[in-house]
């Protein structure tokens, strides 16, 4: 039976097509990864902002006062005992309330009007319509 | 010539400029039918903005979303895209078209309360609004207006 040999060199010429592999599989991991970067999210104390949420307190606020103060909540969860607002946070570390479809649309035009920072404010209310507990959880760059 | 005439004319930040023009006070005394505290029932505001976008605890609170609507016979899809395209680039405007577009509002606006039922006939228009606000109307138990409040949310 005929032995196969490699070529003379063959190592040689291996050498650098894995390298060209390596160097594939590197800008794919890094294009994968890139796109699966976890953006910057956490929980922010609600304090730090203007005083637009300060009438915020657990046990005293409530459904009613949330509503005259923020206006129509993005979201209502588990009938109405869930409100969320989408909220966006300037360089003044003000706080606005954000559009109703912004919430669903990354296509709506008006997305470039946010400031680097967004939040989403969840409120969560008891049977008697008391605030129970609420959290923000922010995305972006905080404002210096 | 745009490009030329922008150097000689005033620009204005266009968040500023409308910010400061389309106010709650403007939006209750040019848009919003009065509303009276302690008088108004529910059936009354009914019949002078229509039905609510949302309600809250079994019809106690009525919450409307209002837009100010400045295209009588809607937007197609050419004026639309012109006017998405313009819109992220617009944080500093001429002058003249800012005023121009407020003019417009006072002309051909109307007001639009915005409910799941009509959102997406009149989704273009409600995107590109440059006034969007919130009316919550609270009722005591005998269906009278209590309290009220008018949250602008855009600009």
């Amino acid at each position: 039976m005929r032995r196969v040999t490699p070529m003379k060199g063959t190592k040689r010429q291996e050498q650098p097509l894995t390298l060209a592999y390596a160097a594939i599989l590197f800008i794919v991991i890094l294009v994968l990864t890139g796109g699966c970067a976890t953006p910057k999210i956490k929980p922010i104390d609600k304090m730090d902002f203007s005083d637009r949420l300060q009438f915020l307190i657990n046990g005293t606020t409530t459904r009613e006062d949330v509503l005259l103060k923020l206006g129509e909540p993005s979201g209502r969860f588990e009938g109405e005992r869930i409100l969320t607002y989408m909220l966006s946070v300037d360089d003044k570390r003000d706080l606005r309330v954000l559009p109703r479809p912004l919430a669903v649309s990354r296509t709506d035009p008006r997305v470039y009007e946010l400031d680097p920072m967004v939040c989403s404010l969840v409120l969560v209310f008891q049977s008697n319509n008391l605030l129970e507990k609420s959290e923000l959880v922010c995305s972006g760059d905080e404002p210096k | 010539m745009t490009f030329f005439l922008s150097g000689c004319l005033e620009t204005v930040n266009s968040h500023i400029y409308f910010s400061e023009r389309l106010t709650e006070s403007y939006m209750r005394s040019r848009w919003l039918p009065p509303l009276e505290t302690g008088i108004d029932t529910r059936d009354q505001i009914v019949k002078k903005l229509g039905q609510p976008s949302g309600t809250f605890e079994n019809g106690r609170i009525y919450s409307y979303r209002l837009i100010i609507n400045e295209w009588k016979e809607g937007l197609s899809d050419n004026m639309y895209s012109g006017y998405a395209n313009a819109y992220h680039l617009q944080s500093e405007i001429l002058e003249v078209v800012a005023a121009r577009r407020l003019e417009q509002i006072e002309k051909d606006g109307f007001l639009l309360v915005v409910t799941d039922e009509n959102m997406e006939k009149h989704e273009k228009e409600v995107i590109l609004s440059m006034g969007e606000f919130h009316l919550v109307l609270v009722f005591n138990i005998d269906g009278v207006l209590t309290r009220d409040s008018l949250i602008r949310i855009r600009p």
